[in-house]
């Protein structure tokens, strides 16, 4: 398993999302009968950079392209879960001189 | 009638239980060391002291009806690795080398909240029919064993016939090749002739008449 690339941390506004599956049946008595799917949930993210670096795009490029499992810190709590990229694309814009603005969602293995 | 355990009835009733229903598959193929033992769950577990793997599969429903119909259903395990698939390889070349032998599926339903019991809820017995492969799914079709294709009686022993092919492994005949005389019509005079009558396929011995079922 690979490490998360040393990039910049993502811009404050990136997502994330707690996955938990259930199976849920509505009743005509206008209740609902549930039960989760899996012992487990799972954290998406959508990770935003603003202006990343040539270099940094680079890294993460390389990254996204090897599509191996990697270890991710989370930026706020410090957690470190086993992620890997869940699209088939990477989105980038170049906003300014040495600059792209990137997106991307990794979801917990 | 099916029963559950209580600690699954109490489940099952719930308006909101926080237990899942686990399907666990227990997967023997034949010349594989250990059984496969899967879980569709989103973590391995620990049931009956094994370690049942997560891994991604999908079952379609086994039905049950009072027909008499022998169930038949298809399983997918996911070949996105191909793991599964290597190992039906392995399976196939096992068949040619030792003779067929039919992969067993055992699969058990229990609910998390009864983990610690080694007992499942349901639980199916079934053997691999035919499997089928491509870049996503391994499909195997699975069913219960159907008496009425078993051959019966097993074996035939005729009194005057050899069952054996002129030749073979139990024959043991060495054919010279080339010579009009080295045919066999399956009697034991010409086995004589042979001189092969000591690895005679027939039954001389077996009595007169009828038939004889033992």
């Amino acid at each position: 398993m690979a490490n998360w690339p040393t990039i910049e941390t993502p811009s404050i506004d990136f997502e994330e999302e707690t996955y938990f599956p259930f199976v849920r049946t509505e009743s005509e008595g206008n209740y609902v009968q549930q039960r989760p799917r899996s012992t487990r949930s799972r954290k998406r993210f959508s990770l935003k950079w603003k202006a990343m670096t040539q270099a940094d795009y680079d890294a993460l490029v390389a990254a996204f392209v090897a599509g191996e499992l990697l270890t991710w810190t989370h930026p706020v709590t410090s957690t470190s879960y086993t992620v890997i990229f869940s699209e088939d694309s990477l989105k980038a814009r170049y906003v300014a001189e040495d600059r792209w603005e990137v997106s991307c969602q990794i979801e917990e293995q | 009638m099916r029963t559950i355990s209580a600690t699954a009835m109490t489940e099952k009733n719930k308006l909101a239980s926080s237990y899942p229903w686990i399907l666990c598959l227990e997967i023997t193929v034949p010349g594989l060391g250990m059984p496969i033992r899967i879980c569709s769950n989103g973590e391995d577990i620990t049931w009956k002291g094994e370690t049942w793997t997560a891994f991604p599969f999908e079952m379609d429903a086994i039905k049950e009806t009072s027909t008499g119909e022998v169930p038949r259903v298809d399983l997918r395990v996911s070949n996105v690795s191909r793991a599964i698939e290597g190992y039906l390889h392995d399976y196939d070349a096992y068949c040619k080398a030792n003779g067929y032998s039919a992969i067993e599926v055992i699969c058990s339903l229990i609910n998390y909240a009864n983990v610690a019991s080694g007992t499942p809820e349901v639980e199916y017995n079934l053997t691999l029919i035919r499997p089928r492969t491509n870049s996503k799914w391994v499909t195997f079709t699975l069913g219960a064993n159907n008496p009425f294709l078993r051959r019966f009686p097993p074996n035939r022993m005729l009194k005057q016939n050899c069952r054996y092919k002129f030749g073979d492994e139990r024959c043991g005949y060495v054919q010279l090749g080339g010579s009009g005389d080295d045919t066999c019509n399956k009697t034991l005079a010409r086995c004589r002739e042979l001189g092969n009558s000591r690895r005679f396929g027939g039954t001389p011995g077996i009595g007169k008449d009828g038939i004889v079922i033992v």
